[in-house]
């Protein structure tokens, strides 16, 4: 090929169709397909989906995995073992009545990762049924929503949550309940306000021209396109009812002993602060930690894969 | 200027309204103001004290009553120490309103600093580190942090270097015998500090965002094509408007911030509203409960008004419209 001089030549010089190299002709991919090369170019994304697997799987498998029984019953053998820093017996250590802080850590995960999956789960349904009514019908719903979610900011959620936990009692299903209440209004604005902008899309027209119904409309059209932001928020609530479980739990409001959760292992451990049983404190908030920590990571990878143009 | 603040104002007062009827439902549901008295044997007291409270009627007319009593400034009585509520509150609500200050003065001037160097540096390493800070910031278990501060800057530089008395106090606001400025100081540090991580993890993500907006703006590049020196395009052009949206979030978060304080409070055991809630709610003292969301609530309305006040100051444009 001789070399271009004029930009007119140019046009002529372009390869046949046939001449393309095999291997490099564009592939028509998919949506998911996209979302899946996006998100894996997240490398801190990548590793936080890792390690939320990895303490997913261990809180299922808490039993198997956990080196001693969670309620030991020889008292007199198990307190011969008390007050022992973290060691290759016992990594985290034993608390003053000997119990293997390991074992405990790991059974509480089961319940605070499961008071965070199901607060999430309760909230983006709920959230969405109300946001999507909210921001493609209008009129009063939208105004009562708005309205409500104005009120918490001005009335402290967390003095609310107190209050309830120690009225209704400190079940895990009560928890879950109460902090639910809390969590669907954040996503029901975000949902809101994407069903808002969608409704004045030329699809949601066109549909709505050729006859659909509106729940169809809601249910096939504008939900689809919802699902990055309800994803990315459905995260972030995950991670922040564990924390507020932790907190709840810590005061003494949440789940209460026997039960165990990482918030109330904290609690018992606050008294442990600038004794020798220190370790104690380290090890359940270490976990809400990294826990937390990884879900929001997760919730950045998801946020980048689902839109590319809202980069840092 | 001024009918935009009258106009705020005037929306406000339904908020409240509706806000004090749904707290006071929502109270009245959840507890029980003659809990005290339901272990004496006596049914005839339990009926006085109901009648004298006015439980006996119904809900709309218990709430008019209140309502009145609450805007007359009686709050009632404490169920145990029998002190006056409104006294109660009054001694306490400074002791937060310093933490509070404190608290967002130090984090609004850090997480201004942190956002307009992660701006103008984007994607350099030391943005990547504020970036993964504020991860880790906005990830942290308040409790957690605070048992942790207390072990690792209480107890363990006193073991280390042999002090007699800790360099910060972990306790309280002030010495019983040593008072002034620096003993207050390092009684304020850690509960400062542990209010202080949540809110530059989150302000200082967003100051770096709405900065790296009004950076691409077409004013910002006019101003440097003119020659305006870089330093200053960043300061007058940018950080002047990029500040703007940062004082509807710092006004939106004063809400949030009361979680903190009520964590924080209970465990440095500051004398203030949240550690006044948390050992209500252990002794059953009712009372204390209506007043103290009324009181938080009023206070976080005005908040947002000084905030929608400023923010019209700031940026003409809103007052205007």
């Amino acid at each position: 090929m001789s070399s271009v001089v004029g930009g007119v030549e140019l046009a002529e010089e372009l390869p046949a169709p046939d001449l393309v190299v095999p291997g490099s002709e564009p592939i028509a991919r998919s949506q998911w397909e996209l979302f899946r090369r996006r998100f894996l170019r997240h490398k801190v994304a990548v590793a936080a989906a890792i390690v939320l697997v990895l303490l997913c799987l261990s809180a299922v498998f808490a039993p198997a995995l956990a080196p001693y029984p969670l309620n030991p019953k020889l008292a007199g053998q198990v307190l011969a073992h008390a007050r022992q820093g973290p060691s290759w017996k016992h990594w985290f250590g034993t608390d003053e009545l000997g119990r293997d802080q390991l074992t405990r850590v790991l059974y509480a995960g089961r319940v605070s990762l499961t008071v965070g999956l199901m607060v999430a789960l309760v909230s983006t349904v709920f959230g969405t049924m109300v946001g999507a009514l909210a921001g493609y019908f209008g009129r009063w719903t939208d105004q009562a929503l708005m309205r409500l979610t104005d009120l918490v900011l001005v009335v402290p959620p967390l003095a609310i949550l107190l209050m309830a936990g120690k009225h209704f009692g400190g079940s895990e299903r009560v928890i879950i309940a109460i902090l639910a209440v809390v969590f669907w209004m954040p996503i029901a604005r975000v949902v809101r306000g994407v069903f808002l902008s969608l409704k004045e899309k030329e699809f949601v027209e066109a549909a709505r021209a050729s006859g659909a119904s509106d729940l169809r409309i809601i249910v096939r059209h504008m939900l689809p396109n919802t699902i990055g932001p309800i994803a990315v928020n459905t995260t972030l609530v995950v991670g922040l009812a564990i924390l507020t479980e932790s907190t709840l739990s810590f005061l003494g409001f949440g789940v209460q002993p026997p039960t165990v959760t990482w918030g109330n292992m904290v609690g018992q451990s606050a008294q442990a602060v600038g004794t020798p049983l220190a370790y104690l404190v380290y090890f359940p908030g270490l976990a809400i930690f990294i826990t937390v920590l990884a879900v929001n990571f997760l919730g950045d990878g998801l946020r980048d894969a689902f839109d590319p143009q809202s980069s840092h | 200027m001024g009918t935009f603040a009258a106009r705020r104002i005037a929306y406000s007062i339904p908020v409240l309204i509706v806000a004090s009827i749904l707290v006071f439902v929502f109270v009245r549901q959840t507890s029980d103001p003659l809990a005290h008295l339901r272990t004496s044997r006596d049914p005839t007291v339990i009926q006085r004290e109901r009648v004298r409270l006015g439980l006996d009627k119904p809900l709309t007319t218990q709430y008019v009553r209140w309502a009145k009593d609450f805007a007359r400034g009686k709050w009632g009585e404490s169920e145990v120490s029998r002190r006056s509520v409104g006294t109660e509150i009054r001694s306490k609500f400074w002791n937060t309103v310093q933490l509070i200050i404190w608290a967002m003065v130090l984090s609004a001037i850090i997480a201004v600093a942190i956002g307009v160097y992660s701006a103008s540096r984007q994607y350099s390493t030391l943005d990547y580190t504020f970036t993964g800070l504020s991860f880790m910031g906005l990830s942290m278990p308040t409790p957690w942090f605070a048992l942790m501060a207390i072990q690792l800057l209480v107890f363990e530089p006193r073991q280390i270097l042999h002090l007699g008395e800790p360099i910060f106090y972990s306790v309280g606001l002030h010495s019983a015998i040593n008072h002034g400025f620096v003993d207050y100081l390092r009684h304020l540090a850690l509960p400062v500090l542990t209010l202080s991580v949540q809110l530059v993890a989150g302000w200082s993500r967003y100051q770096r965002s709405s900065m790296l907006d009004v950076m691409s703006a077409d004013y910002v590049r006019t101003a440097r094509a003119k020659g305006v020196p870089r330093r200053q395009v960043l300061i007058k052009h940018g950080l002047r408007n990029a500040l703007i949206p940062l004082t509807t979030v710092m006004a939106i978060d004063i809400g949030g911030l009361f979680a903190g304080l009520i964590v924080t409070e209970t465990i440095f055991s500051w004398p203030g509203m949240g550690q006044l809630l948390v050992s209500s709610l252990l002794q059953g003292d009712t009372a204390i409960l209506l007043p103290w969301l009324m009181v938080t609530a009023v206070f976080v309305v005005l908040f947002n008004l000084l905030a929608d006040v400023l923010y019209g100051v700031l940026d003409p444009r809103i007052r205007l419209a």
